[in-house]
């Protein structure tokens, strides 16, 4: 049971990780431009990934690798592909109901909501950030502030408070957003006391099925010199053809 | 110290799979093991495992899976040395299954070299029917320490080292009746040829899962389960019911009860609490068991523990991101005794695990006098874990 938290935590991270790309994504208001690069990876009923997280520390590194399938926000299928030792582990979310395959004890194990709540191995990509993610677009006041380059590409800079009562960690987001593409490029996430805690940065821009996205993204934490969490998209396809039943307990097993 | 840098292949990873016909993996590690009985001031026994898993799968046309699995293990050290009768060595090349597939390669004075095909079967997967044959793991546990649902293999919280456990000999017959229900069959032929045959329905309702099984254990008992996993709030909340009563005598004995029910909780910071207790109904006048007896031997879902009631906790905590430790205790009231498990487990590297666990088990016993007296085991473990 030792590894069992730390692996059904990088379950989850993965789970919602996909959830916050989708959630990421033409003269508009900040608002529209928020949206519209919200919506630029989001929107879509159903996705699929192949990923690679590295977290790197000053000290050591730890890989972990992939696959996710999406429907929705309701149903979701993660398969570890690597490393070896958590390889072929499979999770399922249904609505509010989770699942953790494991086949070297050849068992489904129903996920408490507490787990929910898991963090990756020391990840600097919090369950909190990427559940919250969604809320840029309705939980702030959107603001343009100037103009900058980023990467040899034009962007708004966009100041985001939050709403009076928003349930927000944040005290204050800037965002980077490409005029041409809506790209999200860079994301800075402050404290209440305006302190900056992280920075997320996007980097190769490529056509992924049929689309313009980055697909690196690093996460930067102020405070932690040498600390840092890549996520690299080996693999994107949207709109692929699944049907609700791709989200079973048979499928967990065999999906590969 | 070994600190070997992997970088994982993720370019690998990327290529599609699914078009692949075969994959294997395992590990490899060592493990130290020290045993005393008694006092830690008495002589120790020593021993040294090399452990090496091969998982070969293979997918040689569409529905079919076949699947093989091996432990091989080098054993060395104060159990084989001082195994003048061969029952150490024989007790390694014993199998509970039908199929006679544990073989010791190299008997000597000083090492046994040990291989036990432990997977053996093919799988047809056909829609919503899957048909499994031959050597395989059946788990129907829904908790986590002793589980009373789990009648073709049941598995033993101390024994770490061998977490895939056992195969049944087994023909396992599986129709997915929805997306995340199942009706099955399973039958099981042991090494006596005693068959265990029973079905499994399960399915989800209200955010819980719910099981009832029911059938015929080792040839001598009637019975049936039932198993559940939900939560209370945000907590886990796991359970698992048995009722047995032998066929022979059915109408004179009462049979007996099982049940297992546990809570497990994980904190924001990654803490992680578990509690689980143990009701094991056990025959009148049957013998007491020794804490040696318990941690060898094939557990039975009628054998769980050495009480009628057991309780355990355990605490576990991720210190840093690459160390574990964890703390596991057990209480057995019954003989005053307790179970006390403390481990840490450190990632070296992707791959590369290292730990250290060790295990006292202490309780009161009657000795050939009728006078209870207290053994106490101790048990220390060191292993290094390659995963491949």
């Amino acid at each position: 049971m030792n590894g069992i938290n730390k692996i059904i935590g990088s379950g989850i991270a993965a789970m919602l990780f996909f959830i916050q790309l989708q959630a990421n994504g033409q003269q508009l208001s900040a608002y529209e431009i928020v949206k519209k690069a919200d919506d630029k990876l989001r929107g879509e009923q159903t996705g699929y990934a192949e990923m690679t997280m590295e977290i790197i520390r000053p000290t050591w590194n730890r890989t972990v690798a992939f696959k996710s399938w999406n429907m929705e926000t309701e149903y979701s299928l993660v398969l570890i592909t690597g490393p070896p030792k958590e390889e072929g582990q499979s999770f399922l979310k249904r609505g509010n109901d989770m699942w953790n395959w494991n086949p070297t004890i050849n068992r489904m194990i129903k996920l408490p909501p507490s787990m929910l709540a898991q963090g990756w191995m020391g990840s600097d990509f919090t369950n909190d950030d990427l559940l919250n993610q969604s809320s840029i677009v309705v939980d702030y006041t959107h603001t343009i502030i100037s103009e900058e380059t980023i990467t040899g590409r034009d962007c708004y800079v966009i100041e985001l408070i939050p709403e009076e009562d928003a349930p927000v960690v944040w005290g204050k987001v800037i965002l980077w957003i490409s005029k041409s593409d809506y790209l999200q490029l860079k994301a800075e996430y402050y404290d209440e006391d305006e302190y900056l805690v992280k920075t997320e940065t996007a980097y190769e821009i490529k056509t992924m099925d049929g689309r313009l996205i980055p697909t690196r993204f690093e996460l930067i934490p102020a405070d932690k010199p040498g600390n840092k969490t890549i996520v690299t998209m080996d693999q994107v396809k949207f709109n692929i053809s699944l049907s609700e039943s791709f989200f079973s307990q048979q499928n967990m097993q065999k999906v590969r | 110290m070994l600190f070997v840098f992997q970088v994982y292949p993720a370019n690998l990873t990327a290529q599609n799979t699914i078009n692949q016909k075969w994959s294997l993996d395992g590990y490899l590690s060592n493990m130290q093991t020290i045993l005393d009985i008694d006092s830690l001031n008495g002589y120790w026994l020593y021993q040294s495992q090399f452990h090496n898993r091969l998982n070969l799968k293979l997918y040689p046309v569409s529905p079919l899976l076949i699947s093989v699995g091996a432990r091989n293990r080098l054993i060395f050290g104060d159990m084989v040395r001082m195994d003048f009768s061969g029952e150490y060595a024989r007790s390694l090349g014993q199998e509970a299954g039908w199929m006679d597939l544990s073989f010791n390669l190299l008997e000597k004075n000083s090492y046994i070299l040990n291989t036990n095909i432990d997977r053996l079967f093919f799988q047809l997967q056909l829609n919503k029917l899957w048909i499994t044959v031959g050597r395989q793991r059946i788990n129907w546990g829904q908790t986590f320490v002793w589980n009373p649902n789990d009648w073709f293999n049941t598995y033993s919280f101390f024994d770490f080292d061998y977490e895939e456990r056992p195969g049944s000999d087994a023909v396992r017959i599986q129709y997915f009746t929805g997306f995340t229900s199942s009706a099955e069959v399973a039958v099981k032929l042991d090494h006596d040829e005693n068959i265990t045959a029973a079905f499994l329905l399960k399915m989800n309702k209200w955010q819980y899962d719910f099981q009832l099984l029911g059938g015929v254990l080792a040839g001598k008992d009637y019975g049936i389960g039932a198993g559940w996993s939900g939560q209370i709030r945000n907590m886990g909340f796991r359970g698992e019911l048995n009722y047995f009563r032998p066929i022979e005598n059915f109408k004179d004995t009462a049979g007996l009860f099982f049940a297992s029910i546990g809570l497990d909780y994980i904190f924001d910071n990654s803490l992680m609490l578990q509690f689980e207790g143990l009701y094991n109904q056990q025959p009148e006048g049957s013998d007491q068991e020794d804490f040696v007896d318990y941690y060898q031997k094939s557990l039975s879902v009628k054998d769980l523990s050495i009480t009628e009631w057991s309780l355990f906790g355990q605490v576990s905590y991720p210190v840093t991101p690459l160390l574990t430790g964890t703390l596991s205790g057990m209480i057995f009231p019954k003989l005053r005794g307790y179970f006390i498990g403390p481990n840490v487990t450190y990632s070296l590297s992707d791959n590369l695990d290292f730990s250290f666990v060790l295990q006292v088990f202490s309780g009161e016993f009657s000795n050939y006098e009728g006078i209870d007296k207290r053994r106490t085991i101790h048990l220390g473990f060191l292993r290094f874990k390659y995963n491949f």
